[in-house]
Order: structure tokens, then sequence, then C-alpha cells
């Protein structure tokens, strides 16, 4: 079991603005821990810097408070699966799983059998002759994660495991990386720019936004807790509205709001809800009056967009205008220009730095 | 379709009926008196070829040994990296391709003779890497271009060595690639007239000088013989390496100039 | 184990990168442009080594006013216009033909690339036995009653028009060009010309504002090459062609193996000629190239 340290860790191609910038994340012993951003913000940089394939400009890793800087990749137990397998054409699938084990001179028989397990493991077996062209992509990957686990590294660097999957194949992957992950406990960093796949394969996700960590917490508090607007708006988040805070209520310029008081500190905030907590109600005949409900504000439809398992409004309150998601069959009850009443639950709603 | 393929075989065929005939005087379609004297001639090992093909294999080898050593770490920096001065660099290993043979040949025989390694085995095989270095470093280079380094990196997060990753990885990735170019170097030298013509100075006679003169002085049914012998290696090679010049303009490149 | 400056990654990365090429640039510099140089410099009638120190124009002047040359100059481009033009045209027509029979038969390509394998010297001396007067085609023509004597058959080898070197270059080059463009129509496939016929493009319109833009930048370069080549190829017009005029590689090596050692700075002049030429029509068509690519 490995513990995982990158502290101010800097990563710069010749005169370029930095790729990493100051990157700090611990990632805890036997944790499988993802690195979500959108493409481009240097996630398999981090992952080649963690297997020692790229050296740092500047920062510390540290395996369980050991620097492993001056370590060569082939000396570091941090192995990497690359995204597009990578299995050696011109060597059988055993051949290439055995590999890493031929590298570190493991006797033929010892090798044999270990490679033998590793393919059981992944769920494998009797495919050891065979070239990887002849493997289905699903199976190229199950082999690239075998030849990685069976030379029993510290940690498991994964390169977007899900991506060049079929959706079935996703659910097979995932539960294989899981149900492997439960049984050896290596620690495992796994690299996506897809939050769901990160929400449902990790139990801790670290966003990477423009070669920094915004955020690390478990898949659900970046549905509820988002620590920044670029947080939010990465999870899908469409809302937001600024205001003060004061007096337990948040002023804004269409309406005051209650908000969870714990969240939130005196002074100039952005409140944010996601689409799918937002309410829509149609004014009853007599007005909005009757039933005042706490935080609802009135607003016109302005657009919508039947999505098939959800529908999607666009609603105008004042100068602002909100995303609103709602159970599909509400939305030929929506039409556009309908007048509506907004609400947005006390419970939902969350604070931001401004 | 048929008649393209008729067309691109026509001059072999003339060469092959001259291969065995004995006698074949105007105005007769084919030869009078057939023979096998000229194959005989051409494929006993003790002929009087002997002495072309041992300078012919000698010059090609040593070019090839060389050739490959140094353009493949040249194919393998040009294909792999981007770097200031890559331009100038390109340019410098286009040039010897353009530029035909002839053009620097006159101007090199009189280094190699002020070196004195003119009329010498030597002194051709050096001259045959101005052909062959560039064409093989950009046939290498494509093969690289076309090499995912990330394999590389693969074998060391697997525990390969720097070492062993070269050994395991990149040159079995490569080799196929490199080997179709050291064999098409190996014909571009042997089939070499005009800078061997010059820089052995009738010392180092090799096969296509040999081939020319018998060309010339109307000795048909040998020419004919040991062009067809000329053909076979090249043929054998393409079949080979049909899968790997698909497509590769460098390669074919080459070719072109044999 | 390694420990790695992390100052000077990139100075170590460089400097591979140079060590890597070093062995290539030596060979380059010093055969290439050595042999360019010093060519040059005999050219020049600079030549130390006998005394000459005082670089002139002479041998340029007696080759630039020398008949020879000039019509060796205008037989050599005559041949490589002719050549390659021949050669461009039957390579699309070809290139055209085989596509679908290639996509589905690897055979046909290999077919069609055969030829590049079989070096000139050989085709040059096949070519001979076909068309010279006493060749095969000449006793077939007789056998056809269409003659009477090798001379009634035209002359199609040494010949004033060159025919026999232009043939040997058409032969060998249509199927060089020809792989060429046939891997990008292979590699374009035949979706873009199924849209513009589906636009209401006809056979013809299709080729022209459909095909022919797509492989041009193949078949440029091609033809590049092949007209570098046939103008400084040395065998051919050696084998097949007359004896004057001849083209100017011969013309350059007859100089040079001259008995008079006073014609060799001439045949350096025409050698720099020579290549002079092959880099102005690269440059040209480098130039033309990177205007198109910007425009």
């Amino acid at each position: 079991m490995t513990t995982v340290t990158l502290a101010g860790l800097v990563k710069r191609f010749g005169a370029d603005a930095p790729v990493i910038d100051q990157l700090d994340i611990t990632i805890e012993s036997g944790s499988l821990t993802a690195l979500l951003g959108p493409s481009g913000c240097g996630k398999t940089t981090t992952l080649k810097l963690i297997a020692g394939l790229l050296t740092p400009t500047a920062g510390e890793i540290r395996f369980d408070n050991q620097s492993v800087i001056a370590l060569a990749p082939e000396d570091r137990e941090a192995v990497m699966v690359f995204q597009n397998h990578l299995l050696f054409p011109y060597l059988s699938v055993a051949d290439n799983v055995g590999f890493g084990l031929k590298m570190r001179r493991v006797p033929k028989t010892e090798l044999r059998s270990r490679v033998a397990d590793m393919l059981e493991l992944v769920q494998l077996p009797d495919i050891g002759r065979r070239t990887p062209a002849s493997l289905s992509g699903g199976q190229q990957q199950r082999v690239a994660l075998a030849r990685a686990l069976v030379i029993e590294p510290r940690v498991l660097l994964l390169d977007e495991p899900l991506s060049n999957l079929d959706a079935h194949l996703r659910d097979e992957m995932r539960e294989l990386i899981h149900s492997i992950h439960s049984a050896l406990g290596i620690t495992t960093v796994v690299v996506t720019h897809d939050q769901e796949e990160a929400v449902i394969l990790a139990d801790r996700v670290g966003l990477l936004l423009d070669g920094s960590i915004r955020q690390v917490d478990s898949p659900k508090a970046f549905f509820e807790r988002p620590a920044s607007a670029a947080v939010a708006r990465f999870f899908g988040g469409s809302n937001f509205l600024p205001g003060t805070w004061t007096d337990g209520l948040f002023h804004t310029d269409i309406g005051s709001f209650t908000v969870p008081s714990k969240t939130a500190t005196s002074g100039p905030a952005v409140l944010t809800i996601r689409p799918e907590d937002v309410g829509i109600e149609i004014p009853t005949a007599g007005g909005d009056v009757d039933t005042p409900l706490v935080n609802t504000v009135a607003g016109v439809v302005r657009s919508s967009l039947y999505g098939g398992r959800y529908a999607r409004f666009e609603v105008a309150v004042g100068s602002r205008s909100f995303d609103a998601i709602t159970e599909p069959r509400r939305f030929d009850a929506l039409a556009s220009g309908r007048p509506v009443t907004v609400r947005f639950p006390p419970e939902k709603v969350w604070l931001l730095p401004e | 379709m048929g008649l393209l393929l008729i067309a691109l075989a026509l001059p072999i065929l003339p060469l092959a009926v001259w291969s065995v005939s004995f006698r074949w005087f105007y105005p007769d379609v084919v030869p009078s008196v057939w023979s096998l004297e000229a194959w005989v001639a051409v494929l006993s090992p003790a002929n009087n070829l002997a002495a072309a093909t041992a300078d012919t294999v000698a010059v090609a080898s040593l070019v090839t040994v060389l050739a490959t050593l140094i353009g493949v770490p040249a194919g393998r920096a040009l294909g792999l990296n981007e770097f200031p001065g890559k331009r100038v660099v390109e340019l410098l290993i286009l040039a010897p391709i353009v530029v035909p043979g002839v053009a620097v040949a006159l101007g090199i025989h009189g280094l190699f003779i002020r070196y004195g390694i003119a009329n010498s085995r030597l002194g051709v095989a050096v001259v045959h890497l101005v052909p062959t270095v560039p064409y093989l470093t950009l046939l290498v280079s494509g093969v690289f271009a076309n090499f995912d380094t990330d394999y590389e990196l693969q074998a060391r997060s697997l525990g390969a060595s720097a070492l062993a990753t070269q050994r395991f990885v990149t040159l079995p990735a490569v080799g196929p690639g490199v080997a179709v170019g050291a064999l098409f170097t190996f014909l571009i030298s042997s089939s070499q007239y005009v800078l061997t013509l010059l820089i052995g100075g009738g010392e180092v006679v090799t096969l296509p000088l040999l081939l020319f003169s018998f060309a010339r002085s109307g000795e048909n049914a040998i020419a004919g013989a040991l062009s067809l012998v000329y053909i076979a290696p090249g043929v054998v090679a393409l079949w080979l390496s049909s899968r790997h010049l698909s497509g590769n303009s460098a390669a074919l490149g080459g070719l072109q100039k044999l | 184990m390694t420990v790695r400056n992390k100052l000077s990654e990139n100075a170590l990365q460089r400097l591979r990168i140079w060590l890597l090429l070093t062995p290539a640039m030596t060979v380059i510099v010093m055969l290439f442009v050595g042999g360019l140089i010093a060519g040059l410099a005999r050219s020049l009638n600079y030549f130390p080594l006998i005394g000459l120190t005082e670089p002139n124009l002479d041998a340029y002047r007696a080759v630039l006013g020398d008949e020879t040359f000039l019509r060796s100059l205008a037989v050599t481009s005559y041949i490589s216009f002719t050549a390659t033009a021949i050669s461009s045209v039957l390579a699309v027509a070809a290139a055209l033909l085989l596509r679908p029979l290639v996509l589905r038969q690897r055979l046909f390509y290999f077919m069609f690339s055969l030829n590049l394998t079989v070096p000139h010297a050989v085709g040059a001396i096949g070519i001979s036995y076909l068309l010279s007067q006493g060749g095969l085609a000449s006793r077939l023509a007789r056998s056809a009653g269409l003659t009477d004597r090798p001379a009634d058959f035209p002359a199609l080898v040494a010949d004033p028009w060159a025919i026999g070197i232009i043939v040997e270059y058409v032969w060998k080059e249509t199927p060089f060009i020809g792989i060429v463009v046939l891997a990008i129509l292979a590699s374009v496939g035949e979706d873009y010309e199924s849209a513009a016929r589906s636009l209401g493009a006809g056979r013809w319109q299709t080729f022209r504002y459909v095909t022919m833009p797509l492989v041009l930048p193949g078949l440029v370069p091609a033809s590049v090459i092949v007209f570098a080549f046939t103008f400084g190829a040395f065998e051919v017009p050696f084998l097949l062609g007359r004896t004057a005029p001849t083209t100017l590689p011969v013309l350059a090596y007859r100089s040079y193996t001259d008995v008079d050692l006073a014609a060799r700075p001439e045949a350096m002049a025409i050698s720099m000629v020579i290549a002079g030429t092959s880099a102005l029509i690269i440059s040209a068509y480098l130039a033309l190239t990177r205007h198109y690519s910007r425009g």
C-alpha cells in the first residue's frame, strides 16, 4: 500500500507556458482516485510524471513520503496503462503479459504461471497464444491491465481506461477495475475527461483545470458542494446568481433567498443551483400569492427542449435566466412564453466564493 | 488493363528471348537456333562474371552496412523530433536525391584522387553513400514517424531499462522497415553505373559495367541473361516488402532511381 | 537508476538529436557538398595544387559559347519535358483505370509496381532490342509485310527525336508516378467524387474539379522528381542516344574523360549547369508549394 503525494509539481515543455502548474494532491494509500479534467489540461502529463516517464520542471513526487524523482521509470514500481493499450503487436498475448517479468528476469516457469494467473484474473484464460490484433478492443484493454498488474506495482496508473469502449463494455470494464481494485488494494490513479466515468469509477476525484487541482473530494461532493463556479460548470452547473449574504439572507437583483447558513460567510458571493434542482410550477388562476413558498420568483419560459429522458427549459426571471430540467412528461405543459413560478429549494442551493 | 500490363512487360520480352538464343538473325521473329549457353555462362559458379559479382557484392555489402549505421540514427532523429534547423537538415538530405549523380561525381573524383581512394572498391563504396544515405535516412524517418514512441514509454513503465527497451520494443517495431531500407540500399548500390565507372576508374568492374559492355559490343544473349538475373533480386525484394512500401513515397523515390 | 539534471533536459535532448544526425550530415557535407564545391572550384579554373589560384569564368565562357553545349542543353530539356509530360498524363490515366482493381486485389498493385525494380540500364537494353531497326518490332513489321529491310523501319533508337530514350523513361516512370497517384486515390476514397456527381457534376467535370485537385499534391512532386532525374540521368542516353547532340550528363562525362585534360574545367562547368538546373527546378517547386499552402 502506497500513498502518492504530488507537491508543487510544475511541468513545462520548452519555453511554452507550463502544462502543469503548482499541482498538489495526496492520493491515499489503497484508494481509487480519478484525475478528471478537460482534454489538454495535463492529466496524461501528470500520469507520466508519476510513472517517471517525464521529469518535472519543479516540485516533488513522493511514494510513502520518499521522493521518487531520482528513480528511473523501470525502478519506480508505478506502472502506466496507456489509453490505446499499446500491446506489442509482434508478441503473443502471453508474451505481452509476461513482458515486465521478463525484464525483471523472473524464471520462465514462474513467469508462465504468473501470466496464466493474471489472465485468469482479467477473465481471459486460454488466449495466451493469440496475437493482440485478433482480440476485441475490450479484450485488448484487459490484457493491457493484466500486463501492468502482473508485476505487482505499488501504484497503478490508468489513462482513460473506459473511453475507447462501447457502452456495454464500459460497464464490464468498470466492474473489472472495481473487483481487481478491491481484491488487490493497489493504489490506483485513473485519468479521464468524462465526469461520468470519474464518478462511477472512483472513490475520490481530483478535478484538474488549467494545470492545477481545483478540488479533491468524493464524487457526490462535486455535485452538491462545488468549490468554485468553474468546478460547478465542469459538472454541468449552469445557474449562477451573484449577490450579497447578510442577516441569513442572500440578496440579489431578482429577490432575496434563504440559503443553508453553514455554507457561507458574510459578504458578496455567487448562488448556484443545479438545473435538475430548480423547481418550476404553473401559477394557479388566483395568482401565486396563495401559497407563498420560500425562495420563489416569477418567470417566463423562454425556450424548451425535449430530451427523451428529461425536458430542459430556459426560464427568464427579470434580467436573469436559469436552466431547469424536469421530467419529460411535463414538456407539453411548459410551452415557450408560459408564465411560471421558479423555486430554488433552500436545501439545494449552494454559495460559491465570488 | 491487359494492354497496360503488356506494355509494362514488353521491353523485358526481347531480353528473355535473347537469353535463350544462339543464332537469331534479322528478319527471324524467333531465334533459328536456341541455346541455354548464356544462362550456363551467367549462372555457373566458375564463370567469367565471378570477379564482377565479387566486386559488386563486396561494394554493395559495405555500402549497406555503412549506410545503415549512418542513416538509421539520422532517420530516427528526423522521424521522431521537431527541432530548430530541421528544415535545413531535410533540405540537405533531399539535395543529393534531387541533384544528379554525374553533377557531383566529377568533383568527388578530384577529391578522391587527392585522398588516394579513387580507383578502389573503398572509393566506390564511399561514393555510393551519396545516393544511399539520404534515401535510407528518409525511408527510416518515415518508419519512425509511424512508430508510436508511447510503446517505448510503456516498456519503461513495465520495468524495461533504456537498453532493453531498444532491444525488445524499438528494434522489433522498426526492424522490418529498416530491413527493407537496407535491402533497397543494396540494390541501389549494385545498380550504380556512372558513379562506379567514374570513381572505379576501370579498376572496379561491377555487374552493371559488365552488362553495359556486353550490350554495347552486341553480345545480346549474355546481356539478355544478365539483365534477367539483374531484375530478379529487385522483384523478390519488392514482393517481400510490398507490405511496408505501399504509400511510402520515400521508398518508391529510391526505386525510381535504380 | 539515473539522476537527471532538470535544467539541461532540453539542451540534452537537442544534443542527442544532433549526435544522431552527425554521421549522415558528415557524409552529405563531405561528399555531396564537398564534391559540388570541388567541381565549382575546378570549373572556375581554381586549382591551387597545380598553381591555379586566380578563379575565372573561362570555362563557362567556352561552354556557353559552344554550339555543342547549347544543342545538348536543348536536347536534354526536350527529352525531360516530353518524357515527364507523357509519363504524368499516362500515370493519371493508368491510376484511374487501375483504381477499382487495385482496391480489391493487391496483386495488381504489385504487378503495376514491378518495373520500378527494373534498373534503367536493363530497361534501356530491353528497349534497344525491341525498337532498334534490327529489333523485334522491326522484324514483326517485316513478317507483317510492312517493311523490307531494317532501314525501312523508322529509326527509334539513336534517332534525332530521342524516341527510344523517351519511351524508356515513360516506360519506367509512368508506374512510379502512377503509384503515387494511386496511393492518394486509395486513401481519399471515392466519396468526394460521389458527392460531386450527386451535386450534378458530369464525369469530366468530376475529374477536372474533384479528382485532379485531390491528386495534384502528389502528382506534382512526383513529376518534379522525374524531371530532375531525367535531366541528370546518364545511363539511358548513353545506351539509346545519338553521339551528337547528346544529353548534358553524357557530354560532361565525355569532356571529363577526354584525353585533353584542358577540357576538365569545361566538364565541371557543364556538371555545375546540371546541378544548378535541378536545384532551380526544386527551389521553384518548393517556392510554389509554399506560396499555395499559404494562399
